[in-house]
């Protein structure tokens, strides 16, 4: 072969297995988490960061305490999307409404904890890691599960700002954590004076062979095993990021990471949780505008997502759980175009996809008996619904990973 | 078992040149051979007192820092944009990082930047961090009462846990919450009535009306009834004597012994391991009481003694994005490294300057070690290997003396690997990982000759250029 003629591709293609056994295919895995021989089944965790208000996502409908107390943001029942009487979805929220009256969509309501904390950082806290209260693991609920997961390092992934969510930390894994699908992949230098990239391959190969030739202690061992499970997810995802859907989906930064999901899963690369944001919903002022604006794309994002998972066949295989840290209080702050709502507690949580089980859960917020700081409680632990996905969803022991105490909510389709 | 005296002085005969190389790594962001060569000369107490000592002024530094024009000049504000003016003030810091002499008055600013951290998305104004950073790098190596008490009238802190609007009527406990959990005692060592009360104490601890970047106490908001903080009574004082009682309280956090135990932690996290035993927590907090809170001295005891340089220590410490970088750089003996886009590129790496990720500061140790945060790292690696070469100082462009590192060992690859290994890394790589390198410098070497670019010392240039990127990318380059 001339060395000229080889792509990186190519190239690192035939040198995967020379890599210290640290090579891994999709086909090769055992089938773990494939309940009753299907597929196995995929989880995509969106979560609404900020603290989505529930009371607006879900609003309940000709409620006169709340028209008194949120005078700006309050809509009236003609605007909402209704879904029982007694409450409806934000008008900007229309193409999920309709997929839940077309039975493909379970809702939530009152779902927080009966501790709250007000601030972000804790309840963010006790939401990833599925934990509530002084205690500290260090792991979130999915870098648990993902322990019990074939040792592959796309087992779990995160799309986003290049940060791994808390709730994806491990007590030995860390899942990648990419912006975009190309973003990882190790270069070399252009090569002066030599014929097409081949400098630049052989070097990222150098490196990726000094990485698995590395050994020490713990700390030397661990940088270089990250190293070396970077560089091979990088490739894997870049070969992904060439089968990315060029249309179907609007241009925002959430429909573009749902997207590189639908890559992924479209690859049938061996992730088995996914992770994406949506960012923005501390909604202390200008909530109405922000919310058009923020809602508006979680439709149409998530709409895009299940019309081509749909399309390729593969809904049945992927269920998508929204998470948020806390809701927000009851009364509006501030005043006219400009009014907000602080930190609360309680808020909705949207199961979509081939699994969820339809349906609106979970009894409709108390308005009439909020607490000292004016929030409702919450009728739904969301470790119940953690609970459920884990064991209903990904055949994991949720008593294993969240504590016995929490009962499962039947959150898919027996 | 008897407990082990961790911070008995190193005897005289293990300060060698190792010893000196790990006291740079961690004290500062590591010493060249010639750095190196320098310190050994110094003798045990000399090395320390190099590090911990350091002048009042760096006029060389401030002089060189001027001449570098545009970008490092000092800022003036509104001729700018804040995002340019707040990059700017990171790219300064960073400069200073890798041009200073002193390097452990930097790495303190940053050590107490994550420990009272504030951002600049709430702050906002470039001239309050400005100001901030400037009171770590003067009162950093103090004591830690003094450097709390600039920080509890620190503008930048008054906006950022939201103290300058905490009024009598409506005490605001942002501060004080943090005062306790992140900044002197630690979680579970007061109740959430000492919160309640050191809110009431701080009452009036403000800024300047028409301009938030000066302290103010103002006694019209502040409570003046007697508080209870900690079992102990705070009496409350009228007029500008209210002011007192937050220094009542910050002499009675300090003095605590979980204020003590709560920073020799912190040293020791930052300075020698990521998870300190308890004894050896002990022992340090004992020597800051014993020297009435002074971090140098502190340091000195700690610089000094056999637990600092017990080998179980050596090469376990994972760098930070910051250290990562600046290490690369002074090894290197990179120059004007403000023009490598380095602040951006650490926001990438999740390190962003001036902007921590919460009230808690950064994340440490194992949570460094991310793929992303990884694929950037080696970026960076392939930016720094790929920088101008100059021999002579040079405006206009970051650049390293290539030639030099490479000089004398033309015919011989293998001497060349070890060389850049002891600069870059102080140690061997491992022999499998050695060969892996020393085969793809002959590959590499044999393209380059295949090309143009035929020139043997062009060729050699070449060779320390890929030496470099692939010891950078090393993991052994990633740990401290």
């Amino acid at each position: 072969m001339k060395p000229d003629a080889l792509s990186r591709r190519a190239f690192l293609g035939t040198s995967v297995t020379a890599l210290g056994g640290l090579a891994f295919s999709s086909a090769g895995l055992p089938a773990l988490g494939r309940p009753r021989g299907g597929p196995p089944r995929i989880l995509v965790v969106l979560e609404l960061r900020g603290g989505l208000d529930g009371l607006a996502a879900l609003q309940p409908a000709n409620h006169e305490r709340l028209m008194r107390v949120r005078p700006t943001l309050a809509k009236p029942a003609a605007q909402l999307e209704l879904l029982a009487d007694d409450c409806g979805l934000h008008p900007r929220l229309a193409r999920i409404a309709a997929r839940f009256r077309a039975g493909g969509l379970g809702i939530w309501r009152g779902v927080g904890h009966d501790q709250p904390s007000l601030s972000h950082f804790e309840s963010r806290d006790w939401w990833d890691e599925g934990l509530v209260g002084e205690v500290r693991t260090g792991t979130g609920w999915l870098g648990r599960f993902g322990e019990t997961l074939p040792p592959d390092p796309l087992a779990m992934l995160a799309i986003g700002d290049g940060s791994l969510p808390g709730s994806m930390r491990g007590v030995s894994r860390r899942p990648p954590a990419v912006r975009g699908l190309s973003g990882l992949a190790l270069r070399g230098p252009e090569a002066p004076g030599t014929k097409g990239n081949l400098r630049g391959v052989q070097r990222a190969e150098a490196i990726e062979r000094m990485f698995s030739a590395t050994r020490g202690d713990g700390e030397l061992e661990f940088v270089a095993r990250l190293g070396l499970e970077t560089a091979l997810a990088a490739r894997r995802l870049a070969d992904a990021e060439e089968r990315r859907p060029k249309t179907g989906f609007p241009r925002s930064r959430l429909a573009t990471d749902l997207a590189a999901v639908a890559a992924v899963i479209d690859s049938n690369l061996p992730t088995r949780v996914f992770h994406v944001v949506q960012d923005g919903y501390d909604t202390h002022a200008d909530q109405a505008a922000s919310l058009e604006r923020l809602l508006g794309d979680l439709d149409a994002s998530v709409d895009a997502f299940l019309t081509h998972l749909a399309a390729q066949g593969r809904l049945g295989e992927v269920l998508l759980m929204t998470t948020t840290e806390f809701g927000r209080r009851v009364a509006e702050s501030g005043e006219g175009g400009s009014a907000g709502t602080d930190h609360g507690t309680a808020s909705v949580l949207f199961l979509a996809g081939g699994g969820a089980r339809p349906g609106l859960f979970g009894p409709a917020p108390d308005l009439e008996r909020l607490d000292s700081a004016g929030n409702y409680a919450a009728g739904v632990d969301f470790r119940r619904i953690f609970a459920g996905v884990l064991s209903q969803w990904l055949g994991a022991d949720p008593a294993e990973l969240l504590g016995p105490q929490f009962a499962p909510e039947d959150v898919v389709i027996a | 078992m008897k407990s082990r005296a961790w911070l008995e002085p190193l005897a005289a005969e293990r300060w060698d040149r190792a010893a000196a190389a790990h006291l740079a790594r961690r004290a500062g962001f590591g010493a060249t051979p010639e750095e190196l060569d320098r310190l050994v000369a110094l003798g045990p107490k000399g090395v320390v007192a190099s590090f911990v000592d350091w002048p009042e002024e760096e006029p060389l530094l401030d002089q060189r820092q001027a001449e570098h024009g545009t970008a490092l000049a000092d800022l003036r504000e509104g001729t700018t944009s804040a995002q340019d003016a707040v990059s700017r003030l990171r790219e300064q810091w960073l400069w200073r990082m890798v041009a200073t002499e002193h390097p452990l008055r930097e790495k303190l600013a940053l050590l107490w930047h994550d420990h009272f951290a504030t951002a600049e998305s709430k702050v906002v104004r470039v001239a309050l961090l400005r100001r901030q950073y400037e009171t770590f790098q003067k009162l950093g190596g103090g004591t830690f009462r003094a450097l709390a008490g600039a920080i509890a009238r620190d503008p930048a802190m008054l906006v950022y846990l939201d103290n300058r609007v905490s009024k009598k009527k409506h005490p605001n406990e942002n501060f004080a919450r943090e005062l306790f959990e992140l900044f002197t005692l630690g979680i579970h060592n007061y109740e959430q009535r000492d919160v309640a009360e050191v809110a009431r104490v701080f009452t009036g601890w403000t800024t300047k009306e028409r301009d938030a970047a000066e302290f103010r106490f103002d006694p019209a908001i502040h409570d003046s009834n007697d508080k209870l903080v900690l079992g102990q009574v705070i009496g409350g004082r009228g007029g500008a004597r209210g002011e007192e009682e937050g220094d009542l309280v910050l002499d009675l956090l300090v003095a605590r012994d979980e204020c003590a135990r709560f920073v020799a932690e912190k040293l020791l996290r930052w300075f020698l391991t990521h998870e300190p035993q308890p004894d050896l927590v002990d022992e340090l907090a004992r020597v800051f009481q014993q020297n009435g809170s002074s971090i140098r001295e502190t340091l000195r005891v700690l610089f000094a003694s056999e637990g600092f340089h017990a080998a179980e220590f050596r090469f376990r410490l994972y760098k930070t994005p910051v250290d990562w970088a600046v290490s690369g750089a002074r090894l290197l003996g990179l120059r004007n490294v403000h023009l490598l886009g380095l602040d951006k590129r650490l926001a990438r790496m999740g390190m962003k300057l001036l902007e921590p990720p919460s009230v808690a500061g950064w994340d440490s140790g194992r949570g460094w070690i991310q793929s992303s945060q990884l694929a950037e790292r080696y970026e960076l690696a392939l930016a720094l290997a790929s920088v101008a070469h100059s021999r002579r100082p040079v405006h206009g462009a970051a650049a390293a003396d290539f030639d030099s590192l490479g000089a004398g060992l033309e015919q011989d690859p293998k001497a060349l690997c070890d060389r850049l290994c002891g600069r870059l890394l102080q140690r061997d790589l491992a022999p499998e990982a050695r060969a892996v390198v020393l085969e793809h410098l002959e590959a590499d070497s044999a393209l380059l000759e295949q090309g143009e670019r035929r020139v043997a010392h062009r060729i050699q240039r070449e060779r320390v250029r890929t030496l470099t990127h692939l010891l950078l990318c090393s993991p052994e380059f990633a740990l401290a």
